[in-house]
């Protein structure tokens, strides 16, 4: 648990290196989902690991994870 | 792979038919061009390219300027042996040539080293004629050993060895090997190789290869010009040099234009290649093959030799002797071939200096 | 079109030019020799426009964190979907940095095609030509196409050939620094040497530029910020597909070789009578 925060409720996991909350139970899918992103366009890594997306629905978020979200942009 | 495989290539390619469809237009494109390929390089070798002979030599002469300067590197052949079991047509120390024999000893060798030392020569290559029995691989270990007391680059032209014996040559330092197909063609080569050890056409074929995987630094391979077509034949030894070059880039390649010289022995040149003939040979082989070491021994005359200098050579023998014990045994017997340029070393040197040229008698030191 | 004597104008060029034209590379055939970036565009609709102008085959992305602050379009959308697409490992600084992108890229599910892009040096932007060959010889083993970016080398690129590079990706000059083909002379050597397509990437500022690297024997042309910082890059994106096709059919046409200066040295060969 985080010192200083006062909820017991509240899980932290770190989001391309951001400290982000999520709710208890949360399934990876979910949690894109509330963040808005279309799933068919981004690639996870959790905990450094490549996690394929049809792992997404059934995985639960964990505190302390450490999530990765990518997407192409522009280069040459 | 071996070279072997390359030639099958041609197996069935039209030689005549390619140098009909040659003209003026085609080689003069040719000479614009910075990187050669292999067909322009036939091209360059085609009898119209007779014609171009004098832009070929200018052109010639700028890459050997700009790849190798005004340094010719000089080199001395000695005969360790004589003793042969081939019968090759072409040769005189063909095995039923009855010639006397004789090899030198360890003793011989080492007067016979001092002897060339002191004419400032510190490459040598040293020569037998094809008899595992009375010049093995130990034996010709042991010559070797005694050399490079006097010598900083020995160089070998002996029978086709196995990949292992050419790793106990390089161990023991010879860092150079000279080994020529003497003809490319197949059939030819059946003919002229009568009997011997030597028959084994792919085997010869793929000595220098052999010798460069286990690190031989100096490959100098050729065709002997006389037995064949030449065009034909330069142009395989072309595409050889070309092929070690690629597969060994650590190894550096040279070729030497060997023109049949009267010998001992029933066999006469069956193709007169003539002087304007070697210098369209050196003059493609150059444009081909910038970086390509071009040797010319004294076969050739002094006035020719002096003429070709410019024209890509990079390495030239000088008081040579194709007899075993040639400088030191008081009684000389039967020379491989005869000798053309008789000049001394010091004569050479200094008609080299003449024409502003530097004379190099060493530019390279084993370890 | 006018017949002429029954043949199309059409008729000559296509034939001549299909023979030697298509570029194979990681088993696809290539129409185009034009491989695109997509860096640097003011916005996805310009980029869009400038990668059908442009017809390119290959069009290379980036791979990067989402930004969950600030949404944005994704980059996919404006993408023609028949175009081999092409994810680079820049950001990556060493071999395992690459590796590690390149396995994110191909989790996205567009193909496995990878540039691989080492880039230690954040001044000059060059790349890390040892990291380079062991993200190769990594990649390699799994699957990917892969072509690197590299600072040409020949002795380099032989070993990231003999790696399984597919092609080899030398830089023409800094990345983004439009200064054109600076590597030149050994650009040449790598074209002459090597037994996969050269394609120079990086460096190359002006169509001229990309055309002259075609009629050197290069595979193909790599262009992203010369295109994308035009003031019309749509136009830009054009006039790069009419150099590049110029200069490849100006290398199979073979050029007539500049004439050297008259030779005024004696001749070489006046030895040399007739007999």
């Amino acid at each position: 648990m985080r010192g200083g925060k006062n909820l017991s409720t509240d899980y932290m996991l770190t989001v391309n290196g951001k400290q982000t909350e999520f709710k208890e139970n949360q399934t990876v899918r979910n949690f894109l989902e509330e963040k808005g992103l279309e799933p068919q366009k981004v690639v996870l890594e959790l905990n450094k690991e490549i996690l394929s997306r049809e792992n997404w629905s059934e995985t639960i978020l964990q505190d302390g994870d450490s999530l990765e979200i990518i997407s192409f942009v522009g280069g040459g | 792979m071996s070279f072997y495989q390359e030639i099958e290539k041609y197996r069935d390619f039209d030689f005549e038919k390619f140098f009909a469809s040659v003209n003026a237009e085609k080689v003069q494109k040719i000479m614009q061009k910075d990187f050669l390929n292999r067909e322009d390089f036939l091209v360059l070798l085609s009898s119209q390219a007779e014609d171009f002979l004098e832009p070929m030599a200018q052109k010639a002469h700028q890459i050997t300027k700009q790849y190798f300067g005004k340094e010719i590197g000089l080199y001395t052949p000695m005969y360790l042996a004589n003793h042969c079991v081939n019968q090759c047509r072409y040769c005189g120390f063909n095995a039923k040539n009855k010639i006397p024999r004789q090899k030198m000893t360890l003793e011989e060798v080492e007067k016979e080293a001092k002897f060339i030392s002191e004419a400032g020569l510190k490459h040598i290559l040293i020569l037998t004629g094809d008899s595992r029995l009375e010049s093995p691989v130990p034996y010709i270990i042991d010559c070797v050993r005694i050399l490079k007391k006097y010598f900083s680059s020995i160089a070998i032209e002996i029978y086709a060895l196995e990949q292992a014996e050419y790793r106990q040559m390089v161990e023991a330092g010879v860092d150079g090997l000279t080994i020529y197909q003497e003809v490319y063609d197949e059939k030819v080569y059946d003919y002229v190789h009568k009997a011997g050890p030597k028959k084994d056409y792919k085997f010869r074929l793929d000595a220098p290869k052999r010798a460069a995987s286990v690190g031989m630094r100096f490959l100098n391979v050729g065709a002997l010009l006389g037995l064949s077509d030449f065009r034909s034949e330069v142009f395989f030894c072309g595409l050889h040099a070309k092929y070690l070059q690629d597969q060994f880039p650590e190894s550096e390649v040279g070729f030497s234009v060997p023109r049949m010289r009267p010998h001992e022995g029933e066999f006469q040149p069956k193709v007169i290649v003539k002087d304007k003939n070697v210098v369209q040979i050196l003059l493609a082989m150059r444009l081909f093959l910038p970086k390509l070491g071009i040797n010319v021994s004294t076969r050739e005359s002094a006035e020719f030799r002096e003429n070709i200098l410019p024209l890509g050579i990079t390495k030239m023998s000088a008081g040579s002797t194709t007899a075993v014990g040639g400088h030191t045994f008081e009684n000389k017997e039967t020379e491989q071939f005869e000798i053309s340029d008789e000049r001394s070393v010091a004569e050479i040197k200094q008609m080299l200096l003449e024409k502003g040229y530097q004379p190099v008698m060493k530019n390279w030191m084993r370890f | 079109m006018l017949p002429l004597r029954g043949i199309s104008r059409d008729d000559i060029i296509i034939k001549n030019i299909n023979m030697k034209n298509t570029l194979k590379i990681g088993g696809k055939e290539l129409k185009s020799r034009f491989f695109m970036g997509t860096g640097k565009f003011a916005n996805f609709e310009e980029m869009q426009k400038a990668i059908i102008a442009s017809k390119a085959d290959v069009v290379t992305v980036a791979v990067r964190r989402v930004d969950l602050d600030s949404k944005t379009d994704n980059i996919l959308d404006f993408i023609p979907k028949d175009v081999v697409l092409m994810p680079n490992t820049s950001g990556a600084r060493n071999a395992d940095e690459a590796v590690r992108i390149a396995h994110l890229a191909k989790a996205a599910g567009c193909g496995n095609w990878i540039k691989i892009e080492v880039i230690p040096d954040n001044q000059y932007l060059l790349p890390d030509n040892l990291e380079t060959l062991k993200a190769i010889e990594a990649l390699v083993k799994e699957d990917f196409v892969v072509l690197p970016y590299m600072n040409p080398d020949l002795v380099m690129a032989r070993r990231m050939v003999e790696a399984g590079a597919v092609a080899i990706m030398p830089l023409g000059a800094p990345i983004g620094s439009n200064r054109g083909i600076k590597t030149k002379e050994i650009v040449k050597i790598m074209v002459k040497e090597l037994s996969v397509p050269v394609i120079v990437d990086a460096g190359i500022g002006k169509p001229s530029e990309a055309a002259e690297c075609m009629e050197m024997g290069c595979g193909a042309v790599l262009a992203d910020t010369a295109v994308a910082t035009a003031d019309d890059s749509v136009l830009m994106a054009e006039a790069f597909a009419e150099a590049i096709e110029a200069g490849r059919k100006a290398y199979l046409a073979g050029t007539g070789g500049v004439q050297e200066s008259a030779s005024a040295s004696s001749p070489l060969t006046g030895f040399l009578r007739d007999s």
